[in-house]
């Protein structure tokens, strides 16, 4: 049983580690990157920081009715990045996960009280977006 | 052969060290090829020689170490003649390749080298026929026992009683030569082995004086290990203490824990108080910004606080060295095999590797430096302080300052202090081998020995960086903070008063701050004429090379990654731009060729101009040049060769484009210009600090946009436009510029633009474009932050800098714009015609010029905003009066109606000259320029129309002071208006224009062209 940070993420519940976050916050002004992937959302500017935003519902390949409007501080190996999602749920125990997930962005889902939800793999993430460890 | 587990750190420094002494020397070397050296270079030669061979040995490079002595012995003997013929400087200089071949990590086996160098040096002494004292000492006393090489020369070996005495060996092998006349007198006994071991590295002259014992050993006792600032006390006579001298006064003992605790914060003795825990000065953790808690270390080390054996303290007090030396946590250097017989644990006097007080900095540099190895050194075992009665170190030789200091700390010292001798003590190895010249050598190493006149620290980029960082948000928070209290009513006086006063401060503050970043161009410079000799040499041609401007100032990150390209620059120059001797000289030239590196400051950019009077391109390129609008592209096309065949020396225009490519990446400009049979210059224009950038920010859409200043030539209102082939252009002064939406260049969404938008103008490569925006929003010099790596592979962005308001603004490269639109123009989009050339070149009358007018922004001035696009229609806020590239149309200036004189502008600097030339020409003057002062005669003398000239001060070949002498000498035209437009503007440099005869003098720097311009009306109305 480790700790997660179980948060929502176009309407889909996710969980990634507590070891890969290091803050929440509000989504804020995020500036677009022409030319960048689509995937990253633009930058942020985190107290003096320029850090890249992720649209991580794209990223996972689904898509919300909302925009979101929190933003998830992530790290995974010295790599950073702000992951937006609609919120966070709670923080807390989970079981491992048990079963396989589809997508090489998680490390698996489990079914806990009903809810289906898939445990993110940072390191995954970050390597989707090119970002050399 | 390395020592494996030698210190990284240790190493490196002496990498470092190693790579800057040989450069020193290859400069005397050069100098002495040249019959220009004097009797003090020459001993600087051999002081470098000498310590190269020590700290070689030291570190086990004992090939090294033979080879430096080898070069050491010429220089000995150079040394003692007082001179050094220049046919020796050859030899020598490939002796200091292969050093540096050596140090950088390749193997290259240097017997035939040592072996030519020690036939050179018996020649030399036989020569000497009956060479008095000298030869003697050669050849005589004990001249049976040299080793191989010729003769006594060879031996070199001032042993007068056959076995090596004190000098001679200090690497070990007998059969170098050997600095035994440290003190110019090999007969005595010698004092880089002052301790009588010629196996060790002496720093010899540590108090610069090789006739006496020497400093390293201060205490006179060179067995032991002296702590590093033998000399705090300024006496090298006098035993050191350990370092610190925190509290002024070198007898006491100074333990780096001041105050007496080892685990502490230590002492830099900030406040001078040794008594009271200090942030190190010493950065001893790298850190500066903490107390220095030699004891971070410390903690690992003193379990149980204070006596502890173990490191810890010497880990400490090394560490502080090493880190003040390098900034870099220290590690502490093992213990290095390379010592003389017995050496073992090597000695470290803790306390002696203290670093010098706050008060002190160069001191850090120092004193760590030559720490580090000792620092490394295990403790033997702890001695109680009552083992280090100061009788102690003549057995155990590793003695470090600490018996020294046992009876200083008995003088009433903190009580601390026989704990701290304790633990000094702890590292005195039981194994007495003599370490001094471990820690001589590095001390050596460290840059004891060099002049003393260098003073510095080694800090990480990082910080200095993170510094400016906060510098720029401070000031980002006052400017915020003025504004809210600015628009508050009634502010009070006194606060208007401490607002504006922050804001000196505030300004100095940032200034000091990037001048930390920044380095003069010397620091990279240094290398060059070395190469570019070498290089002239194996292809035949004959160079003369200057280098003009090197105190010119840069950002070292910036610097840094110019070695290259200069040096490519240099080596095209060298091989496809000078003809060979006979070649020149039936083109009328010298036989001796010509290039020049010239930095110039331009305000917050430097300019640095590679140029010279080769044969420059071909009159093909040229047309080429004109086709294409650029020569820096057409040139820059790989594999591209102006020597007509392709060498596996890169064809002149082969890497340029990487210079090119580079130069864009730092937000600056690249420029070539070059005349058929004349000659080429290639201008690289950047800017001082990359940290702190000077941006144009415009709005476009929702988005802040900064373009670098030194990217914008101009900005202009789009309003009457012409559109052909789907391509929308604009006429600027009879020019065609291709305009084009800022969003759709970079890719950004944005709804569509007002109706006559403002355009920035850019240029790069000898490209203009003018990029349409919503608003512009003001200059502001901001703090470059990288996108971070996520974003890396995205192309065209600086950076990105956050604002005031805390927005952020992407900052685009002026130059990925251009590009980005001539793919996109050429077919790189969907486009219904044929690409042909998206924009017509802008037409030069000058063969292969960059367009004309092409105005750089002018140093220190900020740009103007708005300009009439068409005589008469201004659309936008008044030009800014001290902007230079403030330049109106080129019909009739709305202002003063011209004089029908021509006026004679003689720069240099293309840019300027052609800055000067537009100001000039929308004023109504016609214009002539010239390059230099002889040009300007030549035209003076052509042309009867010249009514006055406007000239620079410094120039190649005759500079304004003498040319404006020659022409006050001239009959028919003494009277001629002079103006010298310059940026030396000291009293001194207007006495002498004065003296000269100049009318008038303008400061460079602060250019205003309505100055240049009413002086100007003024001369020529009277």
């Amino acid at each position: 049983m480790n700790a997660y940070v179980r948060f929502l993420v176009a309407e889909e519940a996710y969980a990634v580690s507590v070891l890969n976050v290091l803050e929440v916050a509000s989504l804020g002004e995020v500036t677009p990157v022409p030319g960048a992937p689509r995937e990253i959302l633009g930058v942020r500017n985190l107290r003096g920081k320029i850090l890249p935003v992720i649209d991580l519902a794209a990223l996972l390949g689904t898509h919300g009715s909302e925009a979101p409007g929190r933003l998830l501080v992530a790290e995974s190996e010295g790599r950073q990045a702000g992951l937006a999602i609609d919120e966070v749920t709670e923080v807390g125990e989970l079981a491992e996960p048990v079963e396989e997930a589809e997508s090489a962005l998680l490390t698996g889902t489990l079914l806990q009280e009903g809810n289906l939800i898939g445990v993110l793999n940072m390191h995954a993430v970050m390597d989707a977006l090119g970002v050399p460890a | 052969m390395t020592v494996p587990d030698a210190d990284a750190e240790l190493l490196q420094l002496f990498q470092d060290e190693t790579t800057e002494r040989l450069d020193d020397m290859d400069t005397a070397l050069l100098a002495a090829e040249a019959r220009n050296v004097s009797a003090d270079t020459i001993d600087a030669l051999f002081r470098n020689a000498h310590t190269i061979k020590g700290a070689a040995g030291i570190l086990g490079f004992s090939d090294m170490a033979a080879l430096a002595h080898a070069v050491e012995d010429i220089l000995s003997v150079a040394r003692l003649r007082g001179d050094l013929r220049p046919d020796l400087a050859a030899p020598l200089l490939r002796a200091t390749a292969a050093l540096r071949a050596r140090v950088n990590g390749a193997a290259a086996p240097f017997e035939a080298l040592i072996a030519e160098l020690k036939t050179g040096l018996a020649a030399l002494d036989a020569g000497r026929a009956g060479a008095g004292a000298e030869a003697g000492a050669w050849a005589g006393t004990g001249a049976g026992t040299h080793g191989p090489g010729a003769g006594p020369a060879a031996g070199a070996e001032a042993v007068p009683a056959g076995a090596e005495t004190v000098p001679a060996r200090a690497d070990g092998d007998p059969t170098g030569a050997e600095p035994a006349w440290a003190d110019g007198d090999p007969t005595g006994a010698e004092p880089a082995w002052a301790d009588g071991d010629p196996t060790r590295a002496e720093p010899a002259w540590a108090d610069g004086d090789p006739t006496r014992a020497e400093p390293a050993w201060a205490d006179g006792d060179p067995t032991r290990a002296e702590p590093a600032p033998a000399w705090a006390d300024g006496d090298p006579t006098r035993a050191e203490p350990a370092p610190a001298w925190a509290d002024g006064d070198p007898t006491g003992a100074e333990p780096a824990w001041a105050d007496g605790d080892p685990t502490g914060a230590e002492p830099a003795w900030a406040d001078g108080d040794p008594t009271r825990a200090e942030p190190a000065p010493a950065w001893a953790d790298g850190e500066s910004t903490r107390a220095e808690r030699g004891s971070t270390e410390g903690e690992n080390m003193f379990t149980g606080g204070g006596a502890g054996p173990g490191p810890a303290p010497l880990a400490t007090a090394g560490s502080w060295a090493a880190r003040a030396g390098t900034g870099r946590p220290a590690s502490l250097p093992q213990p290095r095999p390379a010592f003389g017989p017995g050496n073992g644990a090597p000695t470290a006097p803790a306390a002696t590797a203290d670093p010098p007080p706050a008060g002190e900095p160069p001191r850090a540099d120092q004193a760590p430096a030559g720490q580090p190895p000792r620092a490394g050194q295990a403790p033997a075992s702890p001695p109680p302080s009552a083992d280090l009665p100061p009788a102690a170190p003549p057995g155990t030789a590793a003695g470090p300052p600490v018996p020294a200091t046992a009876p200083r700390a008995a003088t009433g010292q903190a009580p601390a202090a026989p704990a701290h001798v304790t633990a000094a003590a702890a590292h005195v190895p039981a194994d007495s081998s003599p370490q001094a010249s471990v820690q001589a050598v590095p001390a050596g190493a460290a840059g004891w020995s060099r002049d003393a006149g260098r003073r510095s620290v080694r800090v990480p980029a990082e910080k200095i960086d993170h510094l400016l960082d906060l510098v720029g948000e401070v000031m980002q928070d006052r400017r915020r903070l003025a504004h809210a209290l600015g628009a508050a009513e009634g502010l009070p006086t006194d606060a208007a008063d401490e607002l504006s006063a922050g804001e000196r401060m505030l300004g100095e503050l940032k200034d000091s701050a990037v001048g930390m970043r920044t380095l003069p161009v010397s620091m990279i410079t240094g290398p060059l004429p070395r190469a570019v000799r070498d290089l002239a040499r194996t292809i035949g041609r004959e160079v003369e090379f200057t280098v003009v401007g090197a105190e010119t100032e840069l950002d070292r990150v910036i610097l840094e990654s110019l070695s290259e390209p200069l040096t490519h620059l240099l080596r095209n120059a060298v091989i496809h731009g000078i003809e060979p001797p006979a070649e020149r000289e039936l083109a009328g030239k010298p036989a001796r060729g010509r290039i020049e590196l010239r930095a110039v400051p331009r305000g917050g950019l430097v300019e640095i101009t590679v140029s010279d009077d080769g044969r420059g391109v071909s009159a093909a390129i040229v047309e080429e040049a004109r086709r294409e609008g650029s020569l820096a592209d057409v040139l820059a096309r790989a594999g591209f060769s102006t020597a007509g065949e392709v060498t596996d020396l890169a064809g002149r225009g082969v890497g340029l484009d990487a210079v090119k490519a580079h130069v864009h990446s730092l937000g600056g400009r690249f420029e070539v210009s070059s005349e058929p049979g004349h000659g080429m210059a290639v201008s690289l224009l950047l800017p001082v600090a990359l940290a702190l950038l000077k941006v144009l920010l415009i709005q476009r859409g929702e988005a802040v946009f900064g373009l670098p200043i030194a990217g914008v030539d101009e900005v202009v209102t789009v309003d009457a436009t012409t559109t052909l082939q789907g391509r929308t252009s604009l006429d600027l002064r009879g020019r065609s510029l291709p305009v084009v939406d800022l969003a759709a260049v970079i890719g950004a969404d944005a709804r569509p633009l007002p109706r006559k938008p403002p355009a920035l103008v850019l240029t790069a490569d000898g490209r203009w474009l003018a990029a349409a925006c919503d608003r512009l929003l003001g200059e502001e010099e901001v703090v470059v932050k990288p996108l971070g790596p996520l974003l890396a592979g995205v192309g065209g962005y600086l950076g990105a800098a956050i604002l005031g308001d805390g927005r952020i603004a992407l900052l685009v490269e002026p130059g990925a714009l251009i590009r980005g639109h001539r793919r996109t123009t050429r077919g790189g989009l969907p486009a219904p015609l044929p690409p042909a050339r998206a924009v017509p070149a802008p037409q030069d009358a000058g063969p292969a010029r960059p367009a004309p007018d092409s105005r750089a922004a002018a140093p220190g001035t900020t740009l103007a905003t708005a300009r009439p696009l068409a005589p008469g229609k201004a659309a936008l806020p008044p030009d800014r009066d001290n902007s230079a590239a403030n330049c109106p149309g080129a019909g009739p200036a709305p202002a003063s109606p011209g004089e029908s004189g021509k006026i004679l502008v003689v720069e240099d600097s293309f840019i300027v000259r052609e800055l000067q030339r537009c100001v000039l020409e929308s004023a109504g003057h016609a214009v002539v320029t010239a390059s230099d002062g002889r040009e300007a005669l030549d035209a003076l003398a052509r042309d009867e129309q010249i009514e006055l000239v406007v000239t620079d001060l410094e120039m190649p070949r005759l500079g304004g002071l003498e040319l404006t002498r020659t022409i006050r000498a001239d009959e028919r035209r003494s009277s001629l208006p002079v103006v010298m437009v310059t940026s030396r503007g000291s009293e001194e440099d207007r006495r002498r224009g004065m003296e000269a005869g100049v009318d008038a003098y303008i400061d460079k720097q602060g250019f205003q062209q309505s100055a240049l311009l009413a002086t100007i009306t003024q001369l020529l109305g009277r």
